[in-house]
């Protein structure tokens, strides 16, 4: 977990002032937790309104069950899980509403000409992004989830596995893994990516 | 691009698992390299999440519109005696009480009992729902609610259901869990949105409904086989009272039907019975026809600003060659000229 964020300490503190009706304690939960928590929805439903209703939901339903929060699990994790079973419901149902079978922003980027002239050493930081992102899209969904939850909101093992519900060695193996097939299709984008990296500054 | 976590370190178990492996150090560029790809842009209206967070969990808060003179009713949670049946909320009624009463009992007392709300005749009512949606009340409607708004634990499931009985304009808050309103003769779903419906079971023959934003779903309660509409903003449609399906929808006038809501009359279509029965439902008078048989004519009115009932009356009658006299508790209405009424 980075520095900034609030500890484990801090966190399990808010779950037991929630457990005796701290409305308080949710209003620190919330401006510790909102913003990350909605970005993480975003990145899953790909749209503002919709993240902050769904992020408005899952503290909804930490206070509705806040007399039965298991003190041994992290508050944090919790909060995750119920955000990402919120998002997977609505995308299902979305997708029944809807009939909307194809993400047209992703399908976008999937359909970008891969010219050998992109692959160049001007290529952008922003079309290096583009690439990014579709990797990832194409990556196995364990995989995909366990890179997000680490890389992007930070989570530690024992809390992506609490979200994913599986060990924290297998959230290990799904990153390396991850990390693994990355590097995989980087190199078929050609050697530039390594001289990339230095002149994006982020690799030291 | 904005807040990428560029500098997240490796959590140390990846770090250690990397450590051993041959391709570790390249493994450690990709992760790096990640911070381009988080491409998170919007706004996150941090403040006004958590207000409609902190309505949700206060079981709705007063609503205060200032160009609305709607009187603002959020009802105690408990299933109160007076509220069991349709209470009869006077002027002065205990609003403090009730107020008190609300947070006295507090979130954990609150039954799943039904609780009714009654516009009185003459009063228009804003309720808040539990879910922090509203419904505004037309004079004499009355909504009743249960189920679906409780949330006992994670067990917060069923649609958030609305009975109505008359004619409420509802701002709904968006949620995953569909709002239903249903009435006699049809059902309406939505997710989030504004919208009104108009369902007497003392006249018209059926439920109207009015879309003025977002999408809401139709459907005939008599349907025997799927015949929902969909309704966009500005789309309306009607459920006759023994239909299977909603009527072809069509363009219509949210505002002017909705006109209710600034203090505005209107109806279109409509014979002068339902017109009537309409002024006594938002005037709170008895109207009493004297010698009058009342045609099956059909008339539309519009008054955008608060009429009196006397410059509807006036109109009404001098089109209709009628007239009308004050009585103790409203109004006669009798024909023009061959039989002067003697108050």
């Amino acid at each position: 977990m980075s520095d900034q964020t609030p500890g484990t300490e801090q966190y399990a503190e808010w779950a037991r002032q929630l457990a005796v009706n701290d409305a308080a304690a949710l209003r620190g939960l919330f401006d510790a937790a909102y913003e990350p928590l909605w970005r993480s929805v975003m990145r899953l439903v790909n749209d503002e309104s919709t993240a902050r209703d769904l992020a408005q939901d899952a503290f909804v339903r930490i206070w509705d069950r806040r007399t039965t929060l298991d003190p041994s699990l992290s508050l944090r994790a919790l909060l995750y899980r119920t955000v990402r079973n919120l998002a997977l419901n609505h995308l299902r149902d979305e997708q029944t509403r809807r009939h909307l079978l194809e993400d047209p922003e992703a399908a976008g980027i999937a359909a970008r000409p891969r010219d050998a002239a992109s692959a160049d050493k001007e290529m952008e930081a922003s079309e290096l992004a583009l690439r990014l992102q579709q990797f990832i899209a194409e990556l196995p969904p364990r995989q995909r989830e366990a890179l997000r939850l680490s890389r992007f909101d930070g989570l530690s093992h024992q809390e992506i596995a609490d979200v994913m519900g599986c060990a924290p060695r297998t959230v290990n193996n799904h990153l390396v893994r991850a990390l693994e097939q990355l590097r995989a299709r980087l190199s078929t984008i050609g050697t530039v990516v390594s001289s990339l990296i230095v002149s994006a500054g982020a690799f030291p | 691009m904005s807040h990428t976590p560029s500098s997240r370190p490796l959590p140390p178990e990846l770090l250690s698992e990397l450590a051993q492996r041959p391709e570790g150090q390249e493994l450690v560029q990709v992760w790096e390299l990640l911070a381009l790809a988080d491409p998170v842009a919007g706004s996150p209206e941090a403040s006004r999440v958590w207000e409609r967070i902190s309505a949700e969990i206060s079981q709705g808060r007063p609503i205060l519109t200032p160009s609305q003179p709607i009187r603002v009713l959020t009802p105690p949670m408990s299933g109160k005696a007076h509220l069991r049946s349709q209470p009869r909320w006077r002027q002065t009624a205990p609003w403090a009480l009730a107020a008190t009463l609300a947070v006295a009992v507090g979130l954990s007392a609150w039954q799943s009992r039904p609780v009714n709300i009654t516009a009185p005749l003459g009063q228009q009512l804003a309720v808040n729902l539990p879910d922090g949606s509203t419904a505004e009340l037309n004079a004499g409607s009355s909504i009743r609610y249960t189920r679906g708004f409780r949330r006992l634990g994670g067990l917060a499931r069923g649609d958030r259901g609305v009975a109505l009985d008359g004619e409420a304009y509802f701002t709904v808050v968006r949620q995953t869990r569909p709002f239903t309103v249903s009435t006699d003769e049809a059902k309406v779903t939505v997710l989030g949105t504004e919208f009104l419906v108009r369902a007497h079971r003392d006249e018209l023959d059926g439920t109207r409904v009015a879309v003025q934003s977002g999408r809401v779903r139709v459907s005939a309660n008599l349907a025997e086989r799927e015949s929902a509409v969909e309704l966009g903003a500005g789309q309306g449609t009607f459920v006759a009272r023994n239909a299977q399906a909603p009527d072809v929808v069509q363009d219509v006038g949210v505002d002017r039907l909705a006109a209710w809501r600034r203090g505005g009359f209107w109806l279109v279509d409509q014979p002068l019975s339902a017109i009537f029965r309409e002024l006594e439902r938002r005037y709170a008078v008895d109207i009493r026809l004297r010698d009058v048989v009342v045609g099956e004519e059909r008339l539309s009115v519009y008054y955008p600003e608060r009429p009196s009932i006397e410059t509807i009356l006036s109109d009404l009658c001098t089109r209709g060659g009628l007239r009308y006299s004050r009585t103790s508790r409203g109004f006669d209405i009798s024909p023009q000229a061959e039989r002067p009424v003697t108050p």
